[in-house]
């Protein structure tokens, strides 16, 4: 059913737009107490009266001019899609600032309804609005909400329908706008809206000192700050791994089990194709990746639980020191930090930045930030060759090492490439609140929700093509007869444990025979002279082209090539397998690896679509594996000195 | 976009006024003027940094860092050059009457 009208949610950034979106639509869109946490435009359907009214919610905004991207797509919709109703969203505390876009809305010639939001946290500051007075001052109708508790939804629901209506029969005269206002300079614009909030409006002063001021003075201290900031990264890395382990152990438990029982029940000669590309392609590959998702939740929520409390903001403030070191925005911290999330809306949430050269090199390194799909890969590595008092640590590391990393590069790039002035630090502190576990919850559970699409979608197919790869073509002849061998030991006059450890041996010599016999096996050997300087062997080189298309797919890999031919009832862990492989310094130089290496196709399509440029993709792409190579290569070599 | 210190405000040669950026903390002070850069000044416009509103320092980091201000019952972090554009003058019950 097509939809009767459309109406735009417009408002100063972080209004609470997305918050009465998500109520009036049953959405469960991102929020956040920040300004920019919408970065495009986004829309859902109110259904009303049998009637179906499209919603639009834009980025925020504090004037119509546009200065940065986001605020250009809210422009946009706002003058160019003819809306048939701008719902003006004002936050309640900072009235006289929100009105000055609201004045500006009911000049485009479309009808409006004000929403006076957070009208608790205004009576908490001591300011008191009679609605009825400013309806009447201002000549639009007014509908007071507190979107993060649904009070006035209905409300709002019913007033957008029946403006609509009206609108539609021709009797829309309170709400229309007086096109011929235009080009009001700004301060007659305030002398306007001081007239509308002088007989509705009352402000008590409040010498109460409030939390937000007190918090404050030790969350944007010059010093305090920043080590406050470092150490609220240590502790969400830290607790992300220490809390993520039972779950993950509960999870590669669940998945050994469940290979165990597939193998019992499996008739023996039915198939043997087929059983290995359950076992080793599907659980091998997408268990591998599921392992992780108790890893994944925790970090979302960690990410999330910082942005709901306002505290994003504070950290552009406390960095846009050591930002500008780097010749870049203090705002730029903003996506640096989403990216330890994904770098998809990282790259997103760069539309946030005036300066378009600052915009780009901020693009340029957001893969360097650590996203949750390379923890995947630390996950794996870390507890298999460190002890348990260094694996908070060492993850720490690897997420130092992407930010050093990004720090110089992006020096580079704003010496060379995208040279040009800053643009000048502005930001808005909101008042700090306190997330409700509900939206932290749900904003988990969609990234969960993600990251099993992920692994049941695109990571069970590349898993099925790498089976494949590694399982195809069947060797025909060995180059030597293991059977007559393994028989000649076993009828041997050897001692016990001899014997077991020379058929381990030549067992483990015609496994190796296999894989590098089939596509996947040849593919690695033919990459192989290329990583050896870096300590990597065949397999790590399939696994590093499967992780080309999604980070962890590198995890997915190397439990399909480390269990093909060998799942039986005693398998063991994957970890367990790859210590067997490899030292402690290749594990460091995999994770250093990935970790600084071209990010996945995803990152590379955004980067394309946000920069409008192939070169700047390209760029990206190659020139961080080709950084990667080299940081690995000096690394390894002089590991391997030491 | 560095300017020299100023000894005194261009909007009446008030001799009072000072630029935001040596604004002491926490003292209430009242806009007298905002200029610079034409964008600039609009977006902090917008941000109802204008002429006549009431403005304070809540924190200043260091020499050329970035500024913690409240006006208006909104908190902003501004940079310290456009701080620099900012004139202030302290709030007092003379001026209370001009407004």
């Amino acid at each position: 059913m097509k939809a009767s009208y459309t109406i735009a949610l417009a408002g100063n950034p972080n209004c609470g737009k997305t918050t009465l979106f998500n109520a009036l639509t049953g959405s469960n869109q991102h929020v956040g107490n920040y300004p920019g946490v919408t970065v495009e435009k986004k829309e859902g359907i109110l259904s009303i009266n049998k009637n179906k009214i499209k919603i639009i919610d834009l980025p925020g905004m504090y004037d119509l001019k546009a200065h940065s991207p986001e605020e250009e797509v809210a422009r946009e919709v706002l003058e160019n899609s003819s809306p048939d109703l701008i719902v003006s969203i004002v936050d309640s505390s900072s009235i006289e600032r929100n009105l000055f876009l609201t004045s500006q809305l009911m000049e485009l010639g479309v009808p409006i309804l004000v929403v006076l939001n957070m009208t608790d946290a205004a009576e908490k500051k001591g300011i008191s609005i009679k609605p009825e007075n400013l309806s009447k001052a201002m000549n639009v109708s007014i509908v007071k909400t507190i979107g993060h508790k649904c009070k006035g939804v209905d409300t709002l629901k019913s007033t957008i329908f029946s403006i609509c209506e009206k609108h539609n029969k021709g009797l829309d005269e309170l709400n229309i706008a007086k096109k011929e206002q235009k080009d009001i300079s700004p301060a007659k614009r305030y002398a306007i809206i001081k007239e509308w909030i002088s007989q509705s409006v009352v402000f008590e002063k409040t010498e109460k000192i409030s939390f937000s001021e007190k918090l404050d003075s030790v969350l944007t201290h010059s010093f305090w700050g920043v080590i406050i900031f470092l150490g609220l990264m240590y502790i969400v890395f830290t607790l992300v791994f220490v809390f993520g382990a039972p779950f993950m152990n509960w999870i590669e438990y669940f998945f050994a089990w469940l290979s165990g029982v597939i193998l019992s029940v499996w008739p023996v000669s039915f198939s043997p194709l087929l059983k290995s590309l359950i076992i080793d392609g599907v659980i091998g590959g997408v268990g591998g990746v599921i392992v992780f998702l108790p890893n994944i939740l925790l970090l979302f929520l960690a990410i999330a639980f910082l942005e709901g409390t306002g505290y994003m903001s504070r950290v552009a403030y406390v960095m846009d020191r050591f930002m500008n070191k780097i010749n870049l925005h203090g705002k730029s911290i903003v996506p640096m930090l989403l990216g330890f999330g994904c770098s998809v809306p990282a790259i997103m949430a760069t539309r946030t930045l005036e300066s378009k050269q600052e915009r780009l090199t901020t693009m340029m390194v957001v893969p360097l930030m650590s996203c949750g799909a390379r923890l995947t890969i630390y996950a794996l590595i870390i507890p298999a060759f460190f002890p348990t008092n260094l694996q908070g640590p060492m993850l720490l590391i690897m997420y130092v090492i992407g930010i050093l990393v990004a720090v110089v590069a992006a020096k580079i790039l704003r010496k060379t490439i995208f040279k040009g002035d800053s643009v000048p630090f502005i930001i808005e502190l909101p008042d700090y609140r306190v997330p409700t576990i509900k939206s932290l919850f749900i904003e988990m559970w969609n990234q969960g929700k993600e990251y099993l699409k992920k692994a049941g979608t695109l990571i069970l197919a590349i898993s099925i093509i790498l089976w494949v790869l590694i399982s195809f073509p069947k060797i025909q002849n060995y180059s030597q007869n293991y059977s007559n061998k393994i028989q000649t030991i076993q009828s041997s006059t050897l001692e016990q444990s001899i014997k077991s450890v020379q058929i381990q041996d030549l067992n483990k010599q015609k496994q190796e025979e296999i894989l590098s016999n089939t596509y996947a096996g040849r593919m690695g050997k033919w990459i192989e002279p290329a990583i050896k300087p870096l300590g990597f062997d065949w397999k790590i080189g399939t696994a590093l082209i499967g992780a080309l298309t999604a980070k962890e797919m590198f995890v997915a890999q190397l439990g399909i090539v480390n269990s093909v031919g060998e799942a039986d009832e005693n398998s063991i862990p994957l970890r367990d397998k790859l210590k067997e492989q490899y030292s402690g310094l290749v594990a460091f130089c995999i994770m250093l690896f990935c970790l600084i290496s071209s990010p996945c196709v995803a990152t590379f399509a955004v980067t394309k679509r946000e920069s409008n440029s192939w070169v700047f993709a390209s760029v990206q792409f190659f020139g961080l594996t080709v950084i990667a190579y080299l940081i690995t290569f000096i690394v390894y070599q002089v590991g391997s000195v030491l | 976009m560095r300017h020299s210190k100023r000894t005194h405000c261009r909007c009446r040669g008030h001799k009072r006024c000072l630029s935001l950026s040596d604004a002491p903390c926490k003292k209430n002070m009242r806009v007298c003027s905002v200029d610079g850069n034409e964008n600039y000044v609009r977006r902090l416009f917008c941000m109802g940094i204008i002429k006549g509103q009431d403005i304070s320092v809540i924190r200043k980091s260091g020499e050329k860092e970035a500024v913690i201000i409240e006006s208006n019952g909104s908190k902003f972090a501004i940079d310290y050059n456009l701080c620099e554009n900012i004139e202030v003058e302290e709030e007092t019950a003379d001026n209370d009457s001009e407004k």
